[in-house]
């Protein structure tokens, strides 16, 4: 089996998981693991040509459930989506506007597939923890505010501004109006910092018995899926070349990934210390595929 | 990073396969020591691979700047390898200012590495330029070690030094040649 096969049925798992959660017909069990529609849907897209039926039955829940998307923060994200990705999803979005009409970001001038629904698929069970960023939309929502409450619900430091939270996929700006608008509320404290406003948790407990239970994790998923994208590329380039070809393709992807890998606080492989092998390479794409999505520490390269 | 000569020739066929898998080809010209390492001269470790050229509709042009392309192939085999940036460069390409000695071009060894086309200097050529590089740089530098490798004839050794003074006629510059000669064995024709 090759490594992008490995990585295929890897993502394609995943990807089952969170669709099933959500109320896709399937029976991959659910994990209390957080899950980000806006990422999901682009990650399933990019995965379509591996697996049509996941694409269609994440299609009939859409069809379903559509009110749960957030179409500007689905445009933001596909802003800093790859070629490959942003092309991937534009089907997928004028299947959707031909499906549940409305404007639909990459739709236009994008040729539909021609689907035909199961219409097998369920509301999501709100109460299921991996759902709770759906849940906050259905309180607070379809908007930043939900989204943020969602980010800093297991914030790993004591405060936080506009600045920390740009990977959830919106402008600065609408960040830094919506927590303004959470500190009005009472919910978040914030103090001026230099010429910064700094938050934190005011009523973070009141807040959790509204909504429990939480999910164990609440990974970075906008970078992540970027990073497991860009992975997907890398494999599917790489299949055909030489180690030696390989291994510069991954390093121009790595400088691609930068910023996002920067987000999850993994270093990527780099030569400065002794020549990459493409074997490492490999393992180390193949570790971080496994631990990010699980909301865990990434892996470090391993010079041997 | 320095390299000695399979890393050297490890990083060229990367480049040559990063090169055709983008659809490109170059065609250069290497004088030097790496050029020397490539062909068995010498074994020491070399840092970089000197382009007196790039050749171009069959002419030899100047090496400074390199092709966009091939200067973007070169970083990012750099950056995969540890290589330095610039381990490919037109560092001598001002020797075609002022004239390559006479039939370079016959004398040249050519090697294939995917789409890169490389020319190597031939060693006639090769103690030109290091008699020329020693002159400058000293009895003690590297060139001057080069050199001895190539264990030139009296007859080659004078041979390079009439190239040289087309190159400077300045009577310092004279002055140390008579004394690089001296010291590899060669007799001032002059």
């Amino acid at each position: 089996m090759s490594a992008r096969h490995d990585l295929v049925e890897g993502l394609l798992d995943l990807l089952w998981r969170q669709w099933t959660t959500l109320g896709v017909a399937g029976v991959n069990g659910a994990e209390p693991i957080a899950i980000d529609l806006e990422a999901l849907l682009i990650l399933t897209a990019q995965l379509s040509r591996q697996d049509p039926r996941l694409r269609d039955e994440a299609l009939d829940w859409c069809a379903k459930s559509h009110r749960f998307i957030s179409k500007p923060r689905l445009k933001q994200l596909l802003k800093l989506t790859s070629d490959t990705g942003r092309v991937a999803f534009a089907p997928f979005a004028a299947t959707l506007h031909h499906q549940v009409g409305g404007t639909w970001p990459t739709a236009e001038n994008a040729e539909r597939w021609k689907v035909s629904l199961s219409t097998k698929s369920r509301a999501p069970e709100l109460e299921e923890p991996a759902l709770i960023n759906l849940k906050l939309r259905a309180l607070f929502g379809v908007s930043a505010r939900a989204d943020i409450i969602a980010a800093i619900l297991h914030w790993p430091a004591p405060d936080f501004g506009a600045a920390d939270l740009v990977w959830i996929g919106y402008t600065k700006r609408n960040l830094a109006d919506a927590l303004d608008g959470l500190a009005d509320a009472g919910l978040l404290a914030s103090v001026r910092v230099g010429n910064r406003l700094r938050f934190s948790w005011r009523k973070r407990r009141p807040l959790i018995r509204l909504v429990e239970p939480l999910p164990t994790a609440i990974p970075r998923w906008p970078p992540i899926a970027r990073v497991l994208g860009g992975f997907l590329e890398l494999l599917e380039r790489t299949e055909a070349k030489s180690d030696r070809a390989a291994v510069v393709e991954a390093v121009r992807m790595f400088e691609l990934l930068k910023e996002d890998l920067k987000a999850l606080g993994v270093e990527p492989p780099s030569a400065t210390k002794a020549p990459l092998k493409w074997q490492r390479v490999i393992e180390w794409v193949q570790a971080n595929s496994w631990e990010l999505p699980r909301g865990r520490q990434g892996v470090a390269y391993e010079v041997r | 990073m320095n390299f000695l000569a399979g890393a050297l020739e490890e990083a060229l066929e990367t480049l040559g396969e990063l090169l055709a898998d983008r659809g490109e080809e170059a065609e250069v010209v290497a004088i030097g020591g790496g050029s020397l390492l490539l062909l068995g001269f010498i074994a020491r470790p070399t840092k970089d691979l000197d382009l007196v050229a790039v050749v171009d509709e069959g002419k030899y042009v100047s090496a400074e700047p390199l092709p966009d392309f091939l200067s973007s192939a070169i970083r990012d085999v750099a950056a995969a390898t540890g290589l330095r940036e610039d381990w490919i460069n037109g560092g001598p390409t001002k020797l075609l200012d002022l004239g390559l000695p006479k039939g370079f071009e016959s004398r040249t060894t050519t090697r294939h590495f995917g789409g890169l086309v490389l020319h190597l200097a031939g060693r006639k050529d090769q103690v030109f330029f290091k008699l020329y590089a020693s002159v400058d740089q000293g009895p003690d530098s590297k060139h001057a070690i080069d050199l001895r490798k190539l264990q030139p004839s009296s007859d080659e050794l004078n041979a390079a030094a009439a190239w040289c003074r087309t190159h400077d006629s300045s009577e310092g510059f004279e002055q140390q040649l008579e004394l690089a000669l001296r010291a590899f064995g060669g007799e001032n024709e002059r």
